[in-house]
């Protein structure tokens, strides 16, 4: 048994491909006997059943599903903030998602198409149309985490968001992912309406929400702390301490920030499940643990488990 | 026990420095843009933890590379033999230098230092007589360090120590070569006590021998003194030589030297000038100086009275003069000097192969100028002062013929392209090989262009020669002598001069019950497997070098 990638049916189809339709098609699935029609392939008339039939009927024939492509889109979001906690990097985690998103499409024959947004360096979209083509995706995402970002980096505003590039990737997509924590500004609705436009056409958008706040929740509450700045926030002199009040506050104005976006982004075909991708309620600095809870986490999250099936 | 003491401070610094934790921690959250502002902590920024760190490979390797390093040290401390030794051989040397002759105090009645040396000496054997039954065997060998290291007995303790003086500075190369001297017959010399009024300067002394005890005497006294007097010889431009004394002060100077001196025209009271560089010099320059005889005199010359007074003799030769002898021209203005005497000029044929000592000038005949002759002008000394006013363009026009052959100490400084030399020098003393300066021609007796080139290239050069040999003359001697209040003469007072000097402290004449084997010596009994415990700290400084730079490269984000 392994996991394979599932995709509702009433998804636009793109040409030839694994998914099975509705409709009538050339695959091996049996959907029922029809009436024979001009144009139907001969080779599909039941002649038994035929013949049981009064002479004057037409023949019946087997009508079979049809299979058709259904490519995916990943959009990976590369924010400084997605490099944090230290150690513990939602980006990494990010980046496992889409090699198992890629390689469970790649081996249903989907293509792929892999995309950033906020990367500090421009990076353009990496299309792959077969199971051989994962090099090139462990390559791409390679690339884009060994780009560390400079001290300088930290402490500034991500660049504004531009998705008109990926507007032209929608139309050969069924399937949108946005692998982020979406604690990102968005203030100008950049993101709120690229992903309803991604909705268009009958398409869904898979929101794969990453939660490290509670492992950065429990790293506040251990011991006094200097803030440094990430994203533009204010810098604060002195020695801080977290206490019960302001973590409430801070699940408070988290809280806000994912109910607002997800608000905006509702459209036909979001997915975005209530339950993300959370760490555990702990700090996390060993990798060797990030894997153990990455392995158990993934297969229980929502999104992904709308996403996957277990096949023959 | 200082560098013993300097590590084991160190490992508790080192120990102290791991014990210091941060009470705080640097965070970077994804959400900081999304958190308000936290409220301020109160808790200091560092803690002191009761334990340190003890995954910390660091630490372990800074405290262990110390543990090695204090191992290695702990018996680095002079080895002092607490054996009793196996007999007591004591060598006294007895500083009686002039300088010995200094009072204690400006008081009439007041101990002289050599007073107070005869007394540590007859103190020390004293005291060495006392122990002498604890070590068994006792020899004395005394010793007097004057002029040079005369033997004496212990009889001269009970005379008056001031019939001793001498009259020749104990420097301090005599004292220590009477460290070396031979043991005397049936005594094997385990101690040596220097009593002087000098400061300890033993420098570099080998490891193992006898100890040595330097007992210092003498409380300080300011103290004038002639440093030193100099001709300075006279040049063409000057007839007269002038003479130039130094003064130089010892300690606090009560008040500012006043030098007369006599000389042949009678008493002078030269201006004293302080040295701009050093506080403790002045310089007086007498101009015009006579030959005959001189006697510098400071009055009130502080603590030592050997330095002064200084009778010295100018003599007529101290005087730039030629000793002409060249017999085809006449001297042309320049000073003379008897025969035998002051730089020479003659002619090259003259020397006949003899050189003189003294410096010299040789002429030839170099001849009219020939307009057939050609001359190019080959190989010559780049900026010598003798050729720096020549024109080489008119040297080239009206040369001079070369000379037929220079002596063998002389250097050709201008050659022609031949290699025949028109100069020859010769550096010590300054001596010339020059063609002979021509006569001016007649005005309107037909004077060339040519002759005229001739004439004034053959006068440069003869008269930039002599200047350069005058330059160089050195007057003889001036046969200085030293003398103190009592007329009695002193030799060498420059090591006697500084009375000022700090006394310091007597010496641990405890050590007389040591063995022989040296407290001196510092010998060092290192551990067993130095090299190789040595290689272990070194290691260990390795791998925290090491960690700590993967480490750093680990946590640099």
């Amino acid at each position: 048994m392994r996991w394979a990638l599932k995709m509702r049916k009433t998804l636009p189809p793109v040409g030839l491909g694994a998914h099975l339709r509705r409709r009538y098609g050339q695959s091996l699935e049996f959907i029922e006997y029809r009436d024979y029609q001009v144009g139907d392939d001969i080779r599909n008339v039941d002649w038994q059943a035929s013949f049981r039939r009064p002479h004057n009927h037409p023949w019946i024939a087997r009508a079979y599903e049809a299979e058709q492509a259904k490519p995916l889109l990943i959009i990976l979001d590369c924010r400084t903030a997605m490099r944090l906690p230290v150690r513990a990097e939602k980006l990494l985690v990010g980046i496992w998602l889409a090699q198992i998103l890629a390689q469970l499409a790649l081996r249903r024959g989907d293509a792929v198409t892999l995309a950033t947004m906020f990367g500090r360096v421009k990076t353009k979209p990496l299309k792959v149309k077969s199971l051989a083509g994962m090099a090139q995706i462990q390559k791409y995402l390679r690339k884009i985490y060994t780009e560390t970002p400079s001290d300088a980096d930290w402490g500034t505003a991500p660049p504004p968001l531009d998705l008109s590039a990926l507007d032209k990737q929608l139309r050969h997509a069924a399937a949108i992912c946005v692998i982020s924590d979406f604690t990102f500004d968005d203030a100008t609705n950049a993101f709120a309406n690229f992903a309803r436009r991604a909705q268009g056409n009958f398409r869904a958008l898979y929101m794969l929400a990453l939660d490290s706040w509670p492992a950065e929740r429990a790293l506040l509450t251990a011991q006094p702390f200097r803030l440094a700045s990430v994203e533009a926030s204010p810098i604060y002199d002195g020695l801080r301490e977290a206490d019960a009040a302001y973590l409430a506050a801070c699940d408070a104005a988290l809280a806000t920030q994912l109910t607002t976006l997800r608000r905006h982004c509702t459209g036909p075909g979001l997915v975005w499940p209530d339950a993300p991708l959370a760490y555990r309620n702990q700090p996390t600095n060993d990798l060797a643990a990030l894997q153990d809870w990455f392995r158990q986490a993934a297969l229980n999250n929502p999104t992904l488990r709308s996403l996957m099936t277990r096949v023959a | 026990m200082t560098l013993f003491a300097i590590m084991a401070t160190a490992s508790l610094a080192i120990l102290a420095f791991h014990l210091v934790r941060p009470n705080f921690q640097n965070l970077r959250i994804s959400i900081a843009r999304l958190l308000p502002t936290p409220p301020a902590s109160a808790a200091r920024r560092y803690r002191f933890p009761s334990l340190p760190k003890l995954r910390s490979v660091p630490f372990w390797a800074r405290i262990l590379s110390c543990i090695a390093l204090l191992t290695l040290l702990w018996p680095q401390t002079p080895i002092s033999s607490t054996s009793p030794a196996a007999g007591l051989g004591l060598r006294i040397v007895l500083d009686i230098s002039p300088s010995l002759q200094v009072r204690e105090s400006a008081a009439a009645g007041a101990a002289q230092r050599i007073e107070l040396a005869f007394e540590v000496a007859r103190s020390a054997i004293a005291l060495a007589r006392q122990i002498s039954p604890e070590t068994g065997q006792f020899c004395l060998d005394l010793r007097l360090a004057g002029a040079d290291i005369s033997p004496a007995t212990e009889d001269i303790l009970a005379q008056d120590p001031a019939t001793f003086l001498g009259h020749q500075g104990a420097g301090s190369q005599i004292l220590k070569r009477a460290l070396s001297l031979p043991n005397p017959n049936n005594c094997s010399i385990s101690h040596i006590l220097v009593i002087s009024d000098q400061a300890e300067n033993l420098g570099e002394m080998p490891s193992t021998g006898p100890i040595i005890l330097w007992h210092q005497i003498g409380s300080p006294r300011p103290n004038l003194a002639i440093q030193s007097i100099a001709i300075t010889p006279t040049g063409l431009g000057e007839l007269q030589p002038s003479l130039d004394i130094t003064l130089r002060s010892f300690g606090t100077a009560t008040s500012p030297p006043l030098l007369t001196v006599e000389t042949p025209a009678g008493l002078a009271v030269p201006a004293l000038r302080p040295d701009p560089s050093q506080p403790n010099l002045w310089h007086a320059r007498l101009d015009n100086v006579q030959a005959g005889l001189y006697r510098a005199q400071l009055d009130d010359g502080g603590a030592f009275s050997g330095d002064d007074q200084a009778i010295f003799t100018i003599q007529d030769s101290g005087f730039l003069g030629f000793d002409w002898q060249f017999d085809m021209a006449p001297p042309p203005g320049l000073p003379l000097a008897a025969r035998g005497d002051g730089i020479l000029v003659t002619s090259l044929a003259q020397l006949a192969g003899s050189e003189p000592q003294r410096p010299y000038v040789a002429l030839y005949d170099g001849g009219p100028p020939d307009p057939q002759r050609q001359t190019r002008i080959g190989p010559f000394l780049d900026a010598h002062p003798i050729l720096q006013m020549l024109d080489f363009d008119a040297f080239e026009r009206a040369a001079p013929r070369p000379a037929p052959q220079l002596p063998p100490e002389m250097i050709a400084a201008l050659q022609n392209e031949n290699g025949l030399a028109y100069l020859g020098l010769r550096d010590a003393p300054r001596s010339v090989v020059i063609a002979a300066p021509l006569a001016p021609m007649p005005f309107g007796a037909g004077a060339s262009s040519a002759s005229h080139d001739a004439f004034t290239v053959s006068n440069i050069l003869f008269f930039a020669a002599i200047d350069w040999v005058a330059q160089g003359y050195q007057p003889p001697d001036l046969n200085l002598l030293w003398r103190d209040t009592s007329g009695q003469a002193i030799l060498d007072p420059q090591f006697e001069s500084d009375t000022a000097r700090a006394l310091s402290p007597p010496p641990d004449y405890a050590q007389l019950t040591l063995g022989p084997t040296a407290i001196r010596s510092r010998t060092v009994d290192y551990p067993q497997n130095f090299d190789w415990i040595l290689l272990f700290a070194l290691s260990l400084l390795l791998v925290e070098r090491l960690f700590g730079q993967f480490w750093r490269s680990g946590t640099s984000r």
